[in-house]
């Protein structure tokens, strides 16, 4: 017997679909496959749970977030119901506590992203090679839709509701997931430890970590020959922003490699970086970066005063990751910044074999990392997609 | 052309909005007033309470901060806001 589904029906046509989606508000700027009742209970089936089981519950937005709302926008989306396991963790993880989810409402553009590891990536045919920030293969990109409209129709992250966000996410309908690729070896046959296992998973482990990301993407391209050199240079690159917050590096195969080789692992990388982070005082007032804590200034208000460089401020330093307060840290960083100590640098292998960039994105430091290890039981009886618009 | 049916993708406010229970007299009440941090909401809400003042016999008035602009106030500080006023004004938004 086919659950029972309480979202509203409309009926319509094949020409008039998308004109009511887009009408309704029902649709984050892009077309939709149709989520007749049909295909909709059987991706709801596909889990082995009811419609109306509460996969997360945002107090922040008066909201929970039901399986059946999950499967209707994931169907929109032009997934296949085995992604649902994906999007079904992916959704978990934004609740959870670390995450913070109300700060993707700032003026920022904050927004979800996703990385995926496991034994699901290839399974799904995720893509962790060429243009795997752009997407372009059925699993991210439909998984990442999937999560753009339920941020849209579920959760109000949208123009109009409570998405605040100045420039907003480049890619958000179709960017927001990446996998790591987890198969990366030197020439002796040694690996880099996934990013699930930096979070205690074991490497068997199908898992979604969820990081707060603003819309700056950067990019730099490095001799690949030394690996000290290589984190030296990221130093001077990754942490202009200068937010004590969670870092996302995607480093290239071949960069790896001369890390692997080297006999670095990603933990030695993370922490030589968070060792190093770190400006000059003059550098930070050059750079507009003083004073971004306003309000924690004595008087609370703008002195202009404070913001000239003086002499001897090239000499003085504020380290990114020191555990031990500075005189100036409250010119730079917000007391809930000091106060939070799991901001970290992770790192995941993925892109083009033949690149020699790194990638980086800015940070956001309203939320932190994380992380949930997939139910595989979820999606496990899917058998594949029978979508059509005359489907119901 | 052939009608077909397709499913509302919305959640609606599925959680009934929980408001405080409103205080029908704010004579010899204590009001506080939680700023999120923003520059300039402080005097917003200072001159709020001034107001208050002017009107109301107040038995006192608390003023908070919230430790980030844009995640929510910590249950420690929402527990001390609540063992110290009668009611609490504070902004939306981020």
């Amino acid at each position: 017997m086919p659950p029972t589904l309480v979202s509203p029906r409309v009926t319509t046509t094949a020409r008039e679909l998308n004109e009511l989606y887009f009408a309704n508000g029902w649709t984050d700027g892009l077309p939709v496959v149709p989520p007749t009742p049909d295909v909709v209970a059987e991706f709801v089936e596909s889990t082995g749970l009811p419609p109306d089981h509460v996969v997360a519950v945002f107090p922040d937005r008066n909201r929970s977030v039901t399986i059946e709302k999950i499967a209707v926008n994931s169907v929109m989306a032009g997934c296949l119901p085995q992604y649902l396991p994906v999007i079904i963790t992916a959704v978990e993880t934004m609740a959870m506590p670390e995450f913070e989810f109300n700060h993707i409402a700032c003026l920022r553009s904050a927004f979800p992203h996703f990385v995926v590891n496991g034994p699901i990536v290839s399974e799904l045919e995720m893509n962790t090679g060429v243009w795997m920030w752009g997407s372009g293969d059925r699993a991210t990109t439909t998984i990442s839709r999937a999560l753009s409209l339920i941020l849209w129709n579920c959760l109000a992250q949208r123009p109009g509701a409570v998405q605040a966000g100045a420039f907003g996410i480049p890619g958000r309908q179709s960017s927001l997931v990446v996998a790591e690729n987890e198969d990366v070896t030197d020439q002796h046959g040694n690996g880099w430890e996934p990013l699930h296992t930096m979070f205690g998973y074991d490497a068997t482990d199908s898992v979604v970590t969820c990081v707060s990301l603003c819309p700056g993407f950067g990019q730099v391209m490095l001799s690949l020959e030394d690996a000290e050199y290589l984190a030296t240079a990221m130093l001077e690159h990754v942490f202009a922003s200068f937010h004590k917050a969670p870092y996302l590096i995607t480093i290239p195969p071949p960069m790896a490699r001369t890390f692997i080789g080297a006999g670095w692992s990603k933990q030695d990388l993370s922490d030589y970086l968070k060792e190093r982070a770190r400006y000059s005082v003059a550098w930070l007032k050059k750079s507009g970066r003083w004073g971004r804590a306003a309000q924690d200034f004595p008087g609370n208000r703008w002195d202009p005063d404070e913001y000239r460089p003086k002499p001897g401020d090239e000499n003085e330093y504020i380290h990114l990751f020191s555990k031990e307060p500075g005189p100036w840290d409250l010119y730079v960083f917000s007391q809930h910044e000091l106060d939070d100590p799991r901001q970290e640098i992770m790192i995941i292998v993925a892109g083009g074999d033949g690149a020699m960039d790194m990638a980086w994105r800015v940070p956001h430091n309203g939320g932190q990392w994380a992380s949930k290890k997939i139910d595989r039981q979820a999606g496990a009886t899917a058998t594949g997609p029978t979508q059509s618009p005359e489907g119901g | 052309m052939e009608q077909f049916d397709v499913l509302d993708p919305t959640t609606p406010g599925d959680m009934a909005p929980a408001l405080a229970s409103r205080i029908p007299d704010l004579n010899g009440k204590i009001i506080g007033a939680l700023w999120n941090g923003r520059p300039q909401e402080d005097e917003v809400l200072k001159g709020l309470l001034a107001r208050l003042e002017e009107r109301y016999e107040l038995k006192g008035t608390r003023f908070y901060r919230k430790p980030q602009l844009y995640i929510s106030a910590p249950i420690p500080l929402v527990n001390r806001i609540v063992g110290e006023c009668d009611a609490v004004i504070t902004g939306v938004g981020t």
